[in-house]
Parts: structure tokens; sequence; C-alpha cells
């Protein structure tokens, strides 16, 4: 069963039609990947997934469910959660408290016990509190927990957007070039990251992303987009070949499409 | 039909005071993105420092009236003098924080109207004391359709009207007009581009004090009586009408001037004590139709 | 995984420390005033300061905290005041209340002035709050100023001339008390889940709301809640003057619970009582200047925020204010076997 139906996707912006029909039917387990030109509407495409943008047209169906016109964190609830392009961290909290943020809406404690602080919602602090370090330790975070977001180095404030975004327990997870800005070593880590992550949480993953040589070998899927049009899809392969493609990021003076 | 057209022309009148206010407060939000809860505080000034001046012109006048020239001087001297404090507290009290929440500014204008009316109340030659403002302008009174409406109440009307124009034109033709602009909408990239942004916000706080100071002046007219305390609660319904009118917006400022003057007349006749809260409601009720007032446009945030 | 190490403070003085250290404080006070050190004058300016500390921690919860901005926060203490003063000095006819029943009578006038409060939080939170920062900051101040022009215009609470003769109940340990339960309350509440959805939506709106926190929710409860406990200051601060009048809690004593905020350091419990405190007394130290007295203290105000921007506490906290992790993993106090943490 497809766990997400996205049909006809658009949405304008004054007279710029930033994502133009875009379609994807998302498998379980499957790990798409996006690409396409500065500018081409990806971002947009995930503003929209997650309710943070309201489609002009279109549907998005997750399990049979239709999400269009919910609130962003209502998508959350309903286990859509993302990362962001421009690092968008809860940066006077701490990397433990970031990630314990996320888990808002699993909380058990209502407001008097959170208020009177009883055992039990002590309890809960701390059962979540060795959640959150068991999640920080494999990504490096662990002896990290509790510096404040702001004052950690770039990749490290990728990784927490992705804990936080785990956090959340998502089915599906979207990436928004998490290796942008990242030295070559750090984006083959994030490489086995992702695929491990895959795995061990079993998560649908749509990935937007700049670096071909970290998108190829991951990528069951690839759908290019360039103006806000799907101009290719397929399996890395066949997308790498497509002369629409190589035009696309030429075209548009991109360098790095073959790198 | 007088009396709705008499309450009208007083509405004009005041709404007219506001929106002089108002122009500042917007113009210094659009560029600056400070509420600048001091802004009233310089009508007073204007207002209290034409009194002193036209005292330095007594000898001028006569039976109580100055000549033309003087008048002109007395004004010309209060609104620079205006301009050119604001320009000073911009630079010692608000420059220093423009890179910092703009929570921190707002509290430091609370800082800065509490010394600008303080000061003065505690000068021993000013103090707390409401004096009454001398006659600048002897006023003609027309009737029109039963309405009694003065000389002074048209050229104010028409002064506000002609400013916020000229102020209109200013900013979308000249090239300070881009630069404030540019400053408006990017300090770091207009920064880049050459443009001086101290300059600017220099020059923006100017025209704002300075009208402030003529909109003092033209209060002071036709409620002849000037006190250290008179900026506050005029300030307040001026920032009021510039968010309803859409704050940074010129045009919106003027509008929201005059909105809130008539309706404030209108009001007043029934409760005095509504006349002050409607502007209040009518601001609530609007932003609940327009979260960002008449003339503001609601961006969607990129992400 | 982490366990207490040997700096923490021991559990014990970590948890009754701070009440022991009320306890002696009440005392100590109340030994001053017998003896006359502490005059009525000097008492009734530290029962303000009391006051002003709930005010200011709870707008605190709301613009440090949550990161909305109100500019009115007076409005809700006006209607936590008149809410107050009219169950106890009307309902009940403050000088028949027989001797018992006094108290009940006072805490049932501050609960409903309280609820009153928090309730026209919610009415005016809830079509207000999806408005953005300085819009929201505005309709706030509206909102202040509509409150008192209404309350004016009521003449059975006595119009613009305000309400007279109100018992003087809230003495120096009913504001204590209310001090001491308001800031552990609020800082439970800030290490909790609430606490740490009210700090997402500060830091970054569009992330908390993607991660699956309901913004509105969360900013509507802050709201609710520093309106309730703005309540409750009105009520005391009306039992302590015994007098109220609508314009005492216009624009400029809003501005005034602004000014403490930020001066103390907004984002700290700590920095609220300290800018209270400070600033409650600062102008009556100064009262010798006469009429320069505000013209100083705008001027210490103005070298403050230019100086220290970040607020004289800087969002530092005391440890009695801070929850810290390692202090999750505290043995309980009283018996009881070891409660979930195993060793490695
Ligand atoms: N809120 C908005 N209002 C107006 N235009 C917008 C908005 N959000 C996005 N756009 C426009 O939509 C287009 C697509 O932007 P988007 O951010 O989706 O590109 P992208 O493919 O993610 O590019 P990049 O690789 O640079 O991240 C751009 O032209 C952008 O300016
Ligand atoms: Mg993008």
């Amino acid at each position: 069963m497809r766990i997400l139906e996205v049909k006809n996707l658009s949405i304008q912006f004054g007279g710029l039609r930033a994502v133009d029909d875009f379609n994807l039917s998302l498998g379980k387990d499957e790990l798409v990947a996006i690409i396409g030109p500065n500018g081409a509407g990806k971002t947009t495409i995930f503003n929209m997934l997650t309710g943070i943008y309201r489609p002009t047209s279109g549907s998005i169906e997750l399990e049979g469910e239709s999400l269009v016109g919910l609130k962003p964190y209502q998508f959350a609830q309903r286990g859509i959660s993302r990362t962001f392009q421009n690092i968008r961290l809860f940066s006077n909290a701490s990397v433990i408290d970031n990630v314990k943020m996320a888990a808002t809406m699993h909380s058990k404690d209502n407001l008097v016990s959170s208020l009177l602080r009883t055992r039990t919602m002590v309890k809960h602090e701390r059962e979540l509190d060795e959640k959150v370090m068991s999640l920080l330790e494999p990504l490096n975070l662990a002896d990290k927990a509790d510096l404040l977001a702001k004052n950690l180095p770039y990749g490290d404030q990728r990784r927490l957007e992705l804990a936080r975004a785990l956090m959340t327990d998502p089915k599906i997870l979207l990436l928004d070039e998490p290796v942008a800005g990242m030295i070559t070593t750090e984006i083959e880590e994030m490489a086995e990251l992702v695929v491990r992550i895959r795995k061990d949480f079993e998560l649908s993953i749509i990935l937007i992303e700049h670096h071909m040589n970290f998108v190829m070998p991951i990528a069951d899927r690839v759908k290019v987009i360039d103006f806000g049009k799907t101009i290719s899809e397929g399996t890395p392969d066949v997308v790498q070949k497509d002369p629409k493609v190589i035009e696309a990021y030429l075209g548009g003076g991109y360098q790095n499409a073959n790198a | 039909m007088a009396t709705i057209l008499q309450y009208l022309v007083y509405g004009l009148q005041l709404g007219s005071v506001y929106a002089l206010l108002a122009l500042g407060y917007t113009m210094v939000y659009g560029i600056v993105g400070m509420i600048n809860t001091a802004h009233g505080d310089f009508l007073m000034i204007g207002a209290l420092g034409t009194y002193f001046i036209a005292k330095l012109f007594d000898s001028m006048s006569i039976d109580g009236t100055y000549p033309m020239l003087a008048v002109g001087c007395i004004i010309l001297i209060a609104t620079v003098m205006t301009g050119g404090i604001a320009v000073g507290v911009e630079a010692i009290a608000y420059r220093p924080l423009r890179n910092k929440p703009r929570m921190i500014a707002l509290i430091t204008a609370v800082g800065v109207s509490m010394f600008l009316t303080n000061f003065p109340r505690a000068l021993p030659f000013i103090g707390p004391n409401p004096r009454p403002f001398p006659t600048l302008f002897t006023p003609k009174t027309f009737n029109v359709l039963g309405a009694s409406i003065t000389s002074t109440q048209i050229i104010m009307i028409v002064l506000a009207a002609v400013t916020m124009l000229a102020l209109d034109r200013l900013v979308a033709k000249t090239k300070i007009g881009a630069q404030m602009r540019a400053v408006s909408m990017d300090k770091d990239a207009a920064s880049l581009m050459g443009i001086n942004i101290d300059k600017v916000i220099s020059i923006t706080f100017f025209i704002g004090g300075a009208l402030a100071a003529v909109s003092g002046i033209c209060y002071a007219s036709v409620y002849p009586q000037v006190e250290v305390y008179m900026g506050s609660w005029l300030g307040n319904m001026s920032f009021v009408s510039a968010v309803l009118g859409g704050i940074g917006d010129i045009r919106g400022a003027m509008l929201g001037g005059f909105i809130l003057g008539i309706a404030q007349i209108f009001a007043t006749a029934i409760n005095s004590t509504f006349g002050y809260a409607v502007g209040f409601i009518i601001l609530i009720v609007i932003l609940l139709v327009k979260p960002a007032g008449i003339m503001g446009k609601v961006t969607i945030e990129k992400v | 995984m982490k366990t207490t190490n040997a700096k923490t403070m021991h559990p014990l003085l970590r948890k009754f420390g701070p009440l022991l250290g009320c306890i002696v404080f009440y005392v100590v006070i109340m030994l001053l005033r017998k003896a006359d050190i502490i005059n009525g004058y000097y008492m009734q300016v530290m029962l303000f300061a009391g006051v002003n500390v709930l005010m200011t921690a709870s707008l605190n919860l709301v613009n440090g905290f949550t990161g909305q901005f109100c500019i009115g926060h007076a409005g809700f203490m006006s209607l936590g005041a008149y809410g107050a003063a009219v169950i106890t000095t009307m309902v009940f006819k403050s000088n028949s209340i027989p001797e018992a029943a006094q108290i009940p009578v006072f805490l049932l006038g501050l609960l409903c002035g309280g609820i009153v409060a928090a309730i026209v939080g919610a009415l005016i939170g809830i079509p207000s709050l999806k408005l953005k920062g300085d819009y929201l900051a505005i309709v706030t101040l509206a909102f202040g100023e509509i409150v008192r022009a209404l309350l004016r215009l009521i003449q059975p609470i006595g119009g613009a001339r305000g309400m007279i003769g109100i018992p003087n109940y809230a003495n120096f340990f009913w504001i204590m008390l209310f001090v001491v339960l308001t800031l552990w309350l609020l800082r439970n509440l800030i290490y909790s889940s609430y606490g740490r959805a009210f700090i997402a939506i500060r830091d970054n709106e569009i992330a908390a709301d993607a991660m699956g926190i309901n913004t509105t929710k969360y900013k509507i409860m802050s709201f609710c809640i520093a309106a309730f406990i703005a309540g409750v200051a009105g009520g005391l601060y009306a039992h302590v003057l015994s007098f109220i009048q609508p314009d005492s809690f216009g624009f400029v004593k809003s501005a005034d619970y602004l000014v403490y905020l930020y001066a103390g350091g907004s984002g700290s419990l700590t920095g609220s009582v300290v800018g209270a405190v400070l600033l409650t007394i600062l102008p009556e130290v100064l009262r010798f200047l006469a009429t320069w007295r505000l013209v100083l203290y705008a001027i210490i105000l103005i070298a403050v925020m230019l100086y220290r921007s970040e607020g004289l506490i800087g969002g530092k906290e005391v440890p009695f204010l801070r929850i810290k992790r390692s202090s999750l993993y505290e043995q309980p106090l009283f018996g009881r076997k070891k409660n979930g943490l195993s060793e490695e």
C-alpha cells in the first residue's frame, strides 16, 4: 500500500506558479529524491506537504486521509516530519531540550501535574530524557546535550534537526538539503546515517539535495523539478541520462550536475 | 444636518493632527521597524517650543498677534528644533540598539518618553502647569451650510493633506525616498549598495519630528493650551491611527488619522469616555478583519 | 547515563532550602517590623514590590518565554482588582464580614478576579493570537485601554472615581505566600512539556508548528495563565491599597511592567524578581530628588537598556528557580526503592 499520494499539487504566489502539477506516490520504506536547479520549487513542495503553505489546488493523502487545509502541527501529528533548508532550531534551548520539544505532542502530563511537578511527571521526564539520549547517541550529539543549540557547529546543527524530526515519530521524513554546506567526509557520514535511519525507523523518506553523489547512491527514485514542473523522473540511472535534465541544469548554469 | 457637518469639521480638524503625527510613527516603523513610543512627546516639544519661541518674538506682536513673517520664523524654528531633537534621540538612544530585539528598543523608547516629559516638567521655568498657547493665526470664520469653519481649520486640513501627498511623492520619486525604501526592505543589502543607513534614518527621524511639531502647533492652535503631558495621549491615538491604516504605509496613516478623528468626535458627542475608547474598538475590529490594517498587505513568510 | 555529579546541590537542600529561606526571611521581616525598623511606609513599598513581582513574572511567561508581545498587561490586573474588590466589598459587604470568614472571602475574591482576567484573556487571545508580533502588541494595548474606558463607564463600581473602602486584607503574609507559590508553579511549568512548548514557539514558531506543537493552543494557554496571575495580583493590589481607580491601570502601568521585565532580563524568573523589586524601590529611594526623580529614573532605565540590553540578570536563573537535568536522576528522598534508573 502507498503511504502518501500527492496529486496535481500546485501553488501560485501572485503571478508566479512556483509548483505546477506535482504528483507523487510514495511507497512504504521508499526513498524518493527531488532535485532541480535553485528556485525550482522544491522547498515549496515540502512546505505544502507539511501544511506551511496551503496549495492552490491538488490533494495530499496520507494513508487515505486528506490533509489539505490542516495546520502544520496536524501534519506533524499525523506523521510527516521535516528538516529545514535554512536551519530552524530552537536556538536558545539546549540540544536535549530541542529534541524534547519535538515530543510535546506525545507528552502524558497534564497542566496540573506539570504545575505541581508530581512524581509521575518527574518519572515521565526521566523516561523522555533517556529516550532522547539514546537518539542523540548515534548522532554523535550525546556529549553535547546540555549545550545551547545556537552554539553548536554547523554540521551538528543539521544532525540536531534530524534528531528533532525523528523525535516526532514520523511515518514520512522530509529532508531539505541535509548536506548543504558540509564537507566531503561529513556528506559520506550523513549518507550512511540516512540509510541507517531509514532502516531502523522503517521510514519513508523524501529528500531534496543538490549533491548528486549524495543522492544517487541512496535514492530509489528521483524526480527532477524545473520552474515548478516535473521534467523527469525514474531511477537514478535513468534520470541522470535524461537529456532534459542535463539541459535544465546546464541551462540554469548549474555545474554540479554530473559531479 | 448642520450639526453633523459641524462635527465632521471638528473630526477632520482632530484627524489632521492625528494624521500628521501618525505619518512620523509610520515612517519610523516602516524604515527602522520600531514602535517609537516617544513620538507623541515630539508633538509636545514642538508645541511647548513654539510657546517659548513666540515669547522671544513678543516685542514684535501687536495686540497679541504676530506679523506673518514672525509667525513663519516661529514655526520654522520650532519644527527644525523638534526635528533636531528627534535626530538626537535616535542617535543617542536608538541607534546602538538597532540590531537588538525590537522589544528592547520599545522599552528604551518608554524611557525616552519618560525623560522627555519629566525633564521639562522638572525645569523650574516650565513645570507641570498648562499654559495658554499664543494666537499665531487670527482665524476668520466662514459659514458653510449652517456649520462654521475657521481659516485655521482649513489651513490644518489642507496642510495635512498636502504634507501627506508631498511625503508620498518624496518616498516614491526622489533619491532619498528610494534609499528609504531600500533601507526599509533590507538594511544589510542597502548598506552593501553603498547607502548610508545612519543618514537615511536620521533624515526619517528629522521629518517625523518636524511633522510632529507641525501637528503640535496645529493642535495647540485650536485647543490653545500646552503642557508637558499633552504628547502621551495624542501619541497613543495617532499610533492607533497609523496601525489602523496599516503601519508603514504613508497613505494609510493619513486615512487612519482622519477615520479616527471623525469617529472620536462623533463618539465624544455621545460620551467623552466612549470617545476615547472608540478608537481602540475600531482598531480591534479592523485588525480582526484586516490583520495588517486597511492599506497593509499580509505577506506569507517565506520558509 | 549521567547521574548526579558531586558538584550539584544536595537534594535535601535543593528541595527544602528555598522553603526554609522563605520562612527565615518572613520571620526576620516580621521582627524588624515589630521593632519598627521597617515602618509602615517601607512595608507598603514591600507589598507593592511583591505585587509587581507577580505582574512581571506573569508578563514574562507571555513575553519572555512564549515570545509574544503583550503590552496591555495592566488591563488584566484591573479586571482582577475590580473582580476581587467587588466580591469582598459589594457581594460580602466588607465591614459586616465576621472575622472567621474574612480570609475565605478574600481568597474567593482573588480567585474570582483571576478567573475573570483569565476568561477575558482567552476571549481576546483566541481571535488575536493569530496576529503576528507587533500587531498582537497593539491589540493588547487597545484591550487595556478599552477595559479602562469600560470601567470608567460602569457607575455601580464607582465609574471614573473608582472604588474605595476595600478591606486591606493583603498583608505581608499573603503577598509573600502568593509570590513564592507563583514562582514555584511557574518554575515547574517552565521545566515541563508546556514550558518547552512555549520556548519552542518563542525561538522558532514555524519549526515549533512543524514539530507538532499546536502553537495557537499553547499561546492561548500562556496568555490565560499570565492573565490569571495578573488578575490575582490585581486583587492583592486592591486589598493593599484599599482604593482602586480605572486610571491607575492605563498604558503607563503596563509600560511599568514591561520596563521591570526587560530591565530585569526577560526569559528568566530571577530577572523578573530582580527587575520588579529594584525598580519598585528605586523611585522611592530617589524621592529626595523631588521633581527630578523621574528624570533620573528615565536616565537609569535608558542606560540599563543601552549598556545591558539583555537585562540586569540577562537570562540567568538562580538555582532555586531552575531545574537541572541531573536532578531528574536523584534518588527519591524518602525510602522507596530506586525508581527506574538502573546503574549502567
Ligand atoms: N512565500 C512566498 N512568496 C512568494 N514567493 C515564494 C514564496 N515561497 C517561495 N516563493 C518562490 O517560489 C519559487 C520556488 O522557491 P523554492 O524555495 O521552493 O525553491 P527551491 O527549489 O527550494 O530552491 P533552492 O534550491 O534555492 O532551495 C522561488 O521563485 C521563490 O521565490
Ligand atoms: Mg529550497
